[in-house]
């Protein structure tokens, strides 16, 4: 009765064998066998059928090593053609019909399988397969009325018992060749590590076709217990798993590990309660999680012996185990556990010598329960199960499970993963499993998933998939908590919100339809702080583009986020294009993120356009000589002066007046005489009294003769009055008619010249593009004028900044110029430093010509500068040194006479 | 890596040495070497914001500290680097400073430059993210532009980033980072000699900038100040 009396058949003649089960007690006819739904059978009930079919197989020529499929739904028949198979002595194919056609076409196709053992429900789909189909409901009757008996076969270790497809991780799932001799060594080995009775209840709960059926099944059978078919709701887990359970009294569950996963999350008290009648519970299959343990712990305390197993199908289901009720899951990762009876296992390394206690090895098992092979793939079969180098003897074979495990100094193995799971991203090996133990622990997430994406290749991501605790997770806060327990580099770069975790038809997880994550879903290693005015939104744009990250953070540093100098010349070539300022690369390193950056530009437009609030432009302000206030020319730029000033030297202190309104921060001023007195003011706040040496460039020359008029008025001694290229149409009122004249008609050869240069070659449209400039630059006069006068009439709010074109100070100057009226010359003495080719272009006598402008002595100074008019060429390399030279000795003839000047009036005001 | 171990590796002064690594082909883990790393090099390394940045930094880093031992004949632990404000590492101590070094790294690629000179090296993966005609029309001196124009838009890529490397290996060597205008200079000379002409002298400064073969889809090259150098190419995976 029942499977021992097979058993004992195939250990005949093996002494360990046979011995063990002899210490198994019988099954009782009487006693329950299966349970499915309202149907309860006994061992005789069911292993009377189980003999029927098998003695009905043997008479349709059933012989061992034929394999014969089961295609049928959980239930009676499913038990019965399975037990009546093995005890024709032949081999079972599980073919669930959950699984996909094509799926099962290929097992049965690949094993070559003849009969296939089914319901009538599965009539319509199975009329396509090249088999023999036998009924095993509606045919029964065929059975009922065969007269043969059954006769136990003649079969033995090495016949096949079962094949069972394993997929793997990659190519085309194989079948491993499970023989009687495996399924015997593992049967009894089982019963006795689980301790099995025939006063316990185990559910069947796994696919047929997955090996943990073959846990459920014959260990139950052969210790006499009682094996309960599941229904459908129990899969769902919870309440409706733990009702069934506490229904019919189970005492072993032995489960797949995510399965597992899955309750320890729905738990409560209320659940534990209904599963008092559980005394072991099994799992395996996967990495277990030591925060499931926690959980489980939570509710079940260490009550329940729960064994965390290890096997692959090629070695009969488990061979390790590691009773973990009691271990604590804080202090680290639970092991494997220890070889089971009969096993042996090795951590080898790749030349496969052994591994020390703590390193890193592959593992092999040898022991009867190795299997033989697989089936028609002689080349894998030699690859995966080689020859044992360390028990030649006893265990010939030894299997290569591909899986990383470590011996720990106690002589349990720790599980490091499987190595297709451990990957290696960029040089680095990463667990991903360890990851996924790490985010198991957040109180934020339920369960996860982790596994190395190659969406694109050569794009490999680590990317976890989240079922949130509780409505939803925050991701930011997630990769904090992560930051705190693992290596950065084992940060996942996504984090995938799931409903729940997909789980294949035998109970693992579903990792290939996991679905690729999306740009939201990437995580970025800080908060994003999001831009806060339109140029950092400019700019991040353009930064989200070329560096081909997002989001970006308007924080994040350029070198941080991947960028580097191919990348920064494409960055600053979009800003120049989309903003308009040309930016030195190196301002990367100054200003690296969009922020910084930002302000950089705004830096730069400031900078251009004012120095400081103050027209007054410090260029020198040290040195011990008479300082020397040099007003701007109609641009309002004072930058120019800057080489001058220097090779004056440090002694000659500099300062230079700018346009006012540059910044755009005053209203510009715009007739001479408001400038001037402003300019007195400026100069007085450093020198508060005379005497003063002041110059002028061009326009500036006008307002420089106002601003010592203006001194001279408030009886302040001017030391000197220097104009630089002083144009005669700026003194209308003083000079002849003649030199204007003259003047105007160099003015009008010199512009036409320019044009020409500047036209010459180009096609039509840039012709026209010019004059319209010039158009553009008349009408942009008329409109700043009326501007102007608009501003002052209404004020300005406070903090606007005037529209760009009134801040142009040039326009300021052009209105201001022509608004003054010089009325009179200079009573004093002028030095001129002026353009020669510029002045031979309308004076033959300079000095007499100019000799108008002041009622003292007018000195002119020729540079032999490339002569463009109000082109401030002698403020340029090389003309700077002359000028500098002249103005040096400008002022120090000066200086000399100012001495006697100030000795003969006898006040003594500079020394 | 086993070459890294020897403790001493020569370097006359015409010697130019580069170095290859390939990140992905690495036997060995990065977490074994990071405890070569000191506080800053960790601190800067956890600014990445994306891991493959950080990786290819640490790999950078510590396969430059085992190299730079070798070559001074000190451990790995008396290799103290420090960088510029531009992010450009030098040796700290006075009497290490002879060794002159370079680093870039791409994708999976890692090349190092020793020299007893200044050098410079440079590394590129060829990515079609490169918007070529704009960059060469505002960073390509005319000759080099014309040398992108010359060819088939295929080949371009490759011309583009073969000129590129050679600017960048250039600008490396002279250390003043993107300061200098890459207009300034052409790298198109059969002999790689370049006339860079500092804005602030009169006089040029003679480079030397050559192609280093690294593995298809990447362009490398170095350059160096000097004229006879004798070159010696080594892979850090073998």
């Amino acid at each position: 009765m029942g499977l021992s009396d097979l058993f004992l058949q195939v250990a005949k003649g093996e002494f360990e064998n046979e011995g063990a089960l002899a210490e198994i007690d019988q099954a009782q006819s009487d006693s329950i066998a299966l349970v499915h739904k309202n149907i309860s059978w006994s061992y005789e009930e069911l292993f009377s059928r189980v003999d029927k079919l098998a003695a009905h197989l043997q008479a349709i020529g059933v012989a061992p090593n034929d394999i014969i499929g089961v295609y049928t739904d959980r239930s009676t028949e499913m038990m019965v053609s399975i037990l009546g198979i093995l005890k024709a002595g032949a081999a079972f194919l599980p073919l669930d019909p959950q699984y996909p056609e094509e799926r099962i076409r290929f097992m049965v196709e690949d094993t070559g399988t003849s009969l296939i053992l089914s319901q009538e429900q599965y009539r319509g789909t199975l009329k396509n397969f090249d088999a023999n189909i036998f009924f095993v409901d509606s045919d029964w009757n065929d059975i009922e009325t065969t007269k043969d008996d059954y006769q136990l076969p003649e079969v033995r270790t090495d016949d096949l018992a079962y094949i069972i497809y394993t997929s793997g991780s990659t190519g085309t799932p194989k079948g491993v060749m499970i023989t009687f001799g495996n399924l015997l060594s593992y049967t009894v080995m089982a019963v006795d590590e689980y301790k099995l009775t025939a006063e316990d209840n185990t559910l069947q709960f796994g696919t047929m076709n997955f090996d943990v059926f073959t846990e459920e099944v014959f260990p139950t059978f052969l210790a006499g217990g009682t094996l309960v078919l599941r229904n459908e709701a129990s899969a769902l887990g919870g309440n409706s798993f733990w009702s069934f359970i506490e229904k019919h009294q189970i005492s072993f569950i032995t489960l797949p590990t995510a399965f597992w996963h899955t309750l320890c999350t729905q738990l409560d008290y209320e659940q534990a309660k209904m599963a008092s009648s559980v005394k072991l519970l099994v799992f395996g299959g996967e990495a277990m999680s030591e925060h499931m343990l926690e959980l489980w712990q939570k509710y079940f305390g260490s009550e329940v012996r729960l064994i965390n197993t290890y096997g692959p199908s090629e070695t009969t289901v488990v061979v390790t185990g590691f009773d973990c009720q009691d271990f604590d899951g804080t202090k680290g990762k639970v092991p494997i556990g220890k070889p089971f009876n009969n096993v042996e296992c090795y951590i080898l390394d790749e030349e496969l010598q052994p591994c020390a206690p703590g390193k890193r090895g592959e593992l092999y098992i040898a022991g009867p329960q190795v299997a033989k092979g697989y089936l028609n793939r002689q080349e894998l079969t030699s690859e995966r199960f080689i020859k044992n180098p360390f028990n030649a003897g006893r265990f010939w074979i030894m299997y290569k499970t591909g899986d990383i495990c470590t011996y720990l100094p106690d002589g349990n193995i720790a599980f490091e993963g499987r190595n297709d799971s451990q990957v290696k991203l960029r040089g680095l090996r990463i667990e991903l499993g360890e990851i996924e133990t790490a985010i198991n622990r957040l109180d934020s997430v339920k369960e996860s998933v982790v596994i190395l994406r190659e969406d694109s290749p050569g794009d490999k991501k680590i990317v976890a998939y989240l079922v949130a605790s509780g409505e939803s997770f925050d991701p930011k806060l997630i990769r904090q908590e992560l930051k705190n327990v693992l290596a950065g580099y084992m940060i996942p770069s996504a984090f995938v919100p799931l409903e729940k975790i997909p789980l294949t038809t035998n109970g693992k997880v579903n990792r290939r339809i996991l679905p690729p994550p999306e740009r939201k879903h990437l995580a970025s290693g800080t908060d994003v702080k999001l831009p806060e005015n339109t140029l950092e939104e400019t700019l991040l744009g353009i930064w989200e583009n070329v560096v081909n990250v997002s989001p970006i953070s308007v924080e994040d540093n350029f070198f941080d986020i991947g960028g580097h100098s191919l990348i920064a010349v494409q960055l600053f070539d979009d800003i120049r294009n989309r903003i308009g300022v040309d930016l030195p690369l190196a301002a990367l390193f100054e200003a690296p993120t969009i922020r910084e950056l930002a302000d950089y530009i705004k830096g730069e437009e400031d900078e251009l356009l004012t120095v400081s609030a103050s027209p007054m432009v410090r260029i020198n302000e040290k040195g011990t000589q008479v300082p020397f206030y040099c007003i701007h020319g109609h641009f309002g730029n004072v930058l120019n002066f800057a080489a001058l000033s220097r090779e004056l030297g440090k002694d000659q202190p500099f300062y230079g007046l700018q346009g006012i309104g540059f910044g755009g921060v005053e209203i510009p001023l715009t007739r001479i005489e408001e400038i001037a007195e402003r300019y007195v003011r400026e100069i007085k706040a450093i020198q508060s009294e005379g005497p003063y040496s002041l110059g002028g460039y061009c326009y500036g020359t006008l307002v420089a003769l106002e601003v010592a008029k203006q001194l001279k008025r408030n009886e302040d001694e001017i030391a000197h009055l220097v104009m630089f290229d002083p144009q005669p149409n700026l003194y209308p009122e003083l000079l002849e008619r003649d030199v204007l004249h003259d003047f105007e008609d160099l003015k009008k050869r010199q512009r036409a010249e320019i044009i020409k240069n500047e036209i010459t070659g180009k096609s039509i449209l840039k012709k026209a593009e010019y004059f319209t400039f010039r158009l553009r630059d008349r009408l942009i006069s008329d409109l700043y004028v009326n501007g102007i006068k608009f501003f002052k009439k209404v004020g300005r709010p406070t903090g606007m900044k005037l529209p760009k074109i009134l801040r142009d100070v040039e326009y300021t100057n052009f209105v201001a110029m022509n608004e003054y009226n010089v009325k009179g010359p200079w009573e004093g003495d002028i030095d001129m430093i002026m353009s020669k080719p510029v002045v031979d272009g309308y004076s033959d006598q300079p000095e007499d010509d100019w000799s108008a402008m002041a009622t003292g002595q007018v000195h002119v100074h020729f540079i032999e500068d490339n002569g463009v008019i109000a082109g401030g060429e002698m403020f340029k390399k090389p003309y700077v040194y002359k000028t500098a030279e002249k103005l040096k000795s400008v002022l120090q003839t000066k200086n000399k006479d100012l001495n006697y000047v100030t000795s003969k009036n006898g006040e003594v005001k500079y020394g | 890596m086993d070459i890294i171990l020897k403790k001493h590796i020569p370097l006359t002064k015409r010697d130019i040495h580069i170095w290859k690594f390939e990140i992905d082909a690495a036997v060995e883990d990065l977490s074994v070497y990071q405890t070569l790393l000191n506080k800053y090099e960790e601190g800067r390394a956890s600014k990445f914001k994306f891991s493959e940045d950080r990786e290819r930094f640490l790999w950078g880093r510590i396969l430059l500290k085992r190299l730079l031992g070798a070559y001074l004949d000190e451990n790995t632990e008396a290799i103290i680097l420090n960088s510029t404000s531009g992010g450009k590492p030098f040796l700290e101590k006075k009497e290490h400073q002879h060794i002159q070094f370079n680093v870039s790294h791409s994708g999976n690629i890692i090349i190092l430059g020793f020299s007893r000179s200044p050098i410079g090296v440079d590394v590129e993966m060829i990515s079609r993210q490169v918007d070529i005609d704009r960059v060469s029309r505002n960073y390509f001196s005319m000759d080099e532009r014309k040398a992108i124009d010359r060819v088939s838009e295929e080949s371009k890529e490759i011309i583009f980033f073969d000129i590129w490397t050679k600017k960048e290996a250039v600008i490396k060597g002279i250390g003043k980072g993107l300061g200098i205008p890459l207009k300034s200079f052409n790298v198109l000379d059969d002999e790689g000699h370049v006339k860079w002409k500092p804005e602030s002298k009169a006089s040029t400064s003679d480079w030397y900038v050559h192609y280093v073969d690294v593995k298809p889809a990447y362009k490398a090259a170095f350059a160096t100040s000097i004229e006879d150098f004798e070159l010696s190419y080594f892979s850090l995976n073998e």
